[in-house]
């Protein structure tokens, strides 16, 4: 009896062993290949680079700083004579795949707002006036809805919930006063506990299985279900960031209250799976 | 609905009816009619009143039909205006087929026929009236008195005329009526009454409704609608330009001002000027807006109105045509014959030539653009003095002033700035007559040159219309502070592949200090998720106070239930055991009697009483502040009870409390009720 305890508790502690130690071969390879990647770059070797994360991105290592570099590798492309079409629209992937696993990234953010900028000026100027404002994908409600982060509606309305408590503790005093206090404090709750679980769901409902992409080519057609081009519609600016579900036959459907419009599984690059 | 012969006149029924309206409601006036015997003169009174009516008929049927003429002294050939004007009466039917007889030498065209309506106050109350006009043009072909009329009118089936008028005819052509008759057209609504005798006249309130609309005068036309010829006896159209010579870019009025003799005109059908080689901007507009005028042109009085006016500005230098515009001019009164138009008068401009030069050579400033003429003034503003290297700034230039405002300026190229190409907002609009207005040119401009940078004068050379000179207009920008960037710029700016959708221009991307990471920085986990059912606790949490409350209400409520009903088996305990001992049921009746005597101690003092010796009972009660009377008599009962229950052959009769009343069960059952009576009740809500 005690030799087969001491036998899994040793298999656990291999297993474990293992595990670490994995983990750490890991991070060795991503600093290795970070370390690499920069080196490369200051050296001009933007290929490489770019070749190089890529690989690494699609073997399923995700990092940051790795996305960093490759999104830098991509814009020092831009205006050389290798650049390819879409290669601001994977740099602006890249800083978003850094933003969406480090949010507070100042410099990824900056990067990516000068890469979007970039689009937009290329486009004033050239033949793509008609393209959308690049990263107008959302409507108002649902930037709205997206802007409010799950845990500040979970936290308001925890608080909201309290108040409530408090209020209908205070509602079984004696004291006149205290009922009106109570009154007061359950009203001010459920005002703030309703809106807030309602945006919740609301958010929930609309956000839910959705992911975080980019639009990597020169432009992205919004098309219905069966492929047709949506009349009317603007195509998507490349590197416009959009929030899409699916896939569904080849296409992405772009998240909205409204209509259902989809882009094209090739012409935009998904950077989170993340729950947004 | 009042009830008139067709055609007859409101005033002329005006007695009648009224006699018979007073005969209506005023019996007592019947009767006096009948008292003063007017009866013997009935028949007599009846013509005298068909008489009257008869003679006021007629008289209206004169009057009725108004005849009116534009002049009574005129030229051989000039046309003079005949208006017959017959009035129609409520629903009656309208008067029809108008008349008019001419004596020989003159030709007589027409007539058009229009209808007039108007509200009339009379009496202080409303009236409204339709009046039927026939306009006829009569030319007389010779010298000579002549004479026009009568006209006539069919009214209700018989013919009605008006009045005879006798014009006099000369050789020469003759002007428009004297002062105070300005107007060649007397029938229009503005216009004097030539005639004033009015046959519905009378009202005193007329001045203020309508007539004294018709005594209106139109202001003369100012000097530069004034014509020398009339280019048609009828209507003609006028194009007038500001200036005859002018430079390119320079802007024009061209007005086009419409004359009719008919009366006020509208226009039906216009067609535009082409205006091919011009930039044209409205300076007006509708027509209505424009006022009206009158001018006396070959002695015949014209209304006058600006129908158009354009600023145009020449876009090339040589003769330009303006091109012509047509229209066709009529009125509600259709008093424009139709010519080169179904529907009126057809009427069009001449095709005006410009002369248009180049701006002179001489002293002509370096950059000037042909075209830009007027009077600019520039003002400009830089959006950012202190800016890293590669960065970009926007600069605002603002042009403004009179003229078509130019939309290039010169800028000021130098190395390590530069432009882009502009967005252009605003432009010229028609203010006051005068093209002018302002124009903004946004710039993004990069500097890729670190240091301060002296951006230099924004420019504008234009050729000033008013002083016939050129003119430079300057703006400076000031300086701005170009901070280095950190990192090196991105590489080179060759020319991008022209393969595929690859941008054509060079790189322009500005050199943030972007830099490579060689090293892991920390990375945020994914926030933990909010569990769905967190919101429900959220509302259950406040819910479960009060569904808690609600159920210790509840068991509280059930508890308190159950003591009231404990407390009322006393009254059923002691009910049934009447019922029973009314039926004879002794054992029944005395053991509901002994339960009902124990509920009592236990109300009263929370004794169970059951568990209790009976001989012990009296000194328990006592014990629990029973009265020493009550106590014993509580023992009694319940040893009687206890007996009686068990028979007489108990082997203690001592114990009997009252033997002799033991074998009635009766009185011992009132027994009990006294002592249960007798027992203190306890407090409400006490729990002993």
């Amino acid at each position: 009896m005690s030799s087969s305890v001491s036998r899994r508790s040793s298999c656990a502690q291999a297993a474990t062993l293992l595990l670490v130690s994995l983990s750490r071969l890991a991070s060795a390879d991503v600093e290795a290949t970070l370390k690499s990647s920069a080196e490369q770059l200051s050296a001009g070797q933007i290929e490489a680079v770019i070749t190089s994360l890529e690989r690494v991105a699609d073997e399923g290592q995700h990092h940051p700083d790795l996305s960093f570099n490759r999104g830098l590798a991509y814009l020092r492309r831009v205006g050389t004579p290798t650049e390819r079409p879409g290669d601001l629209g994977q740099a602006a992937a890249a800083f978003a795949e850094t933003l969406a696993e480090r949010p507070a990234d100042a410099e990824a953010a900056r990067a990516l707002e000068e890469t979007q900028l970039q689009v937009a000026r290329r486009n004033a100027r050239g033949k793509n006036k008609e393209v959308a404002q690049v990263g107008a994908s959302l409507g108002l409600v649902e930037r709205a809805l997206l802007s409010v982060p799950p845990a500040v509606l979970f936290w308001v309305s925890a608080a909201a919930s309290l108040v409530m408590f408090l209020g209908s503790l205070l509602r079984f005093a004696q004291s006149e006063t205290r009922r009106l206090v109570g009154t007061i404090a359950l009203s001010v709750g459920a005002l703030l506990l309703v809106p807030g679980t309602a945006a919740y769901f609301a958010r929930e409902g609309l956000f839910r299985g959705a992911k975080l992409a980019v639009v990597v080519s020169t432009q992205a057609e919004m098309v219905d279900g069966s492929g047709r081009r949506v009349a009317g519609r603007p195509p998507l600016a490349e590197s416009t960031l959009v929030y899409v579900q699916g896939p569904e036959r080849g296409l992405l459907r772009l998240v909205s209250l409204g209509t259902s419009q989809y882009v094209s599984m090739s012409q935009v690059r998904v950077v989170s799976h993340a729950p947004l | 609905m009042k009830r008139r012969r067709p055609g007859l006149p409101a005033c002329a029924v005006a007695r009648p009816w009224r006699i018979s309206r007073v005969s209506a409601h005023r019996p007592g006036a019947g009767v006096r009619w009948t008292a003063l015997d007017w009866g013997g003169h009935r028949r007599g009174l009846a013509a005298l009143a068909w008489f009257c009516v008869s003679f006021l008929w007629g008289t209206w049927a004169l009057a009725g039909i108004k005849t009116e003429v534009n002049a009574r002294r005129v030229g051989v050939g000039q046309a003079i205006v005949v208006q017959l004007t017959a009035r129609q009466e409520g629903d009656d039917a309208p008067p029809s087929d108008p008349q008019l007889r001419v004596g020989s030498g003159a030709v007589v065209q027409g007539p058009s026929v229009s209808t007039q309506s108007m509200v009339r106050m009379q009496n202080f109350s409303f009236t409204s009236e339709k009046n039927v006009i026939a306009r006829f043009v009569v030319i007389p072909q010779k010298e000579g008195k002549l004479t026009i009329g009568p006209g006539s009118f069919e009214v209700g089936g018989r013919r009605v005329a008006g009045e005879s008028i006798v014009v006099e005819v000369v050789k020469e052509a003759q002007s428009s009526p004297g002062p105070g008759r300005r107007r060649s057209d007397p029938f229009d609504v503005f216009g004097a009454d030539p005639f004033g005798n009015d046959p519905f006249g009378g009202d005193p309130f007329d001045d203020f409704f309508g007539r004294r609309a018709r005594r209106m005068q139109l202001p003369d036309a100012p000097p530069e609608y004034q014509q020398e010829d009339a280019a048609d006896p009828v209507a003609f159209l006028s194009a007038q330009l500001s200036r005859k010579q002018l430079v390119v870019g320079e802007p024009v009025v061209l007005s086009v001002v419409a004359y009719g003799s008919q009366g006020d005109f509208v226009e039906i059908a216009p067609t535009e000027p082409a205006l091919a080689d011009f930039l044209s901007f409205r300076a007006m507009d509708n027509l209505q807006s424009e006022p009206a005028y009158q001018t006396e042109i070959d002695g015949r009085v014209y209304i006058v109105r600006k129908i158009r006016q354009y600023i145009v500005v020449p876009l090339k230098a040589g003769k330009l045509k303006l091109g012509a515009l047509s229209t066709v001019l009529q009125n509600n009164r259709r008093s424009y014959p139709a010519r080169g138009h179904a529907q009126g008068y057809a009427v069009g401009t001449q095709d005006l030539l410009l002369e248009v030069k180049e701006p002179p050579l001489d002293k002509r400033p370096l950059g000037y653009l042909v075209g830009d003429v007027g009077h600019y003034e520039l003002a400009a503003d830089v959006s950012q003095r202190r800016v890293t290297q590669g960065e970009f700034i926007e600069v605002i230039v603002r042009v403004s002033g009179e003229g078509t405002i130019p939309s290039r300026v010169l800028l000021p190229e130098q190395n390590g700035v530069l432009w882009e190409a502009p967005t252009v907002q605003g432009g010229p609009e028609v203010q006051d007559g005068v093209l002018q207005g302002s124009r903004t040119l946004k710039y993004t401009v990069q500097l890729t040159k670190a240091g301060t940078i002296e951006l230099g004068s924004v420019t504008l050379p234009y050729f000033d219309h008013k002083t016939r000179a050129y003119v430079v207009a300057s703006v400076p920008l000031g300086e701005v502070f170009v901070t280095a960037a950190l990192a090196p710029a991105p590489p080179s700016a060759q020319p991008p592949p022209s393969s595929g959708d690859a941008p054509s221009e060079p790189s322009t991307l500005p050199a943030l200090p972007l830099r490579p990471r060689a090293t892991l920085g920390a990375v945020v986990g994914a926030p933990r998720q909010v569990p769905p059912w967190s919101f429900a606790v959220m509302f259950l949490l406040p819910l479960s106070l009060y569904v808690g409350a609600g159920l210790a209400r509840g068991t509280k409520r059930l508890l308190s239930a159950r003591k009231t009903s404990a407390r009322s088996d006393v009254k059923v305990d002691l009910k049934l055991a009447q019922t029973a001992l009314h039926a004879g049921d002794k054992n029944r009746a005395l053991q509901l009697a002994e339960r009902a005597l124990f509920d009592a101690i236990e109300q009263s003092t929370g004794l169970k009483g059951r568990g209790v010796l009976r001989s012990e009972i009296a000194q328990v009660l006592k014990e629990h502040g029973v009265s020493d009377e009550v106590a014993q008599l509580t023992q009694a009962c319940l040893q009687d009870l206890e007996s009686n229950r068990y028979g007489s052959d108990l082997s203690d009769p001592a114990h009997l409390s009252d033997p002799a009343r033991l074998s009635d069960p009766a009185l011992l059952f009132e027994r009990v009720q006294r002592v249960i009576k007798q027992f203190p009740k306890a407090k409400k809500g006490s729990t002993r």
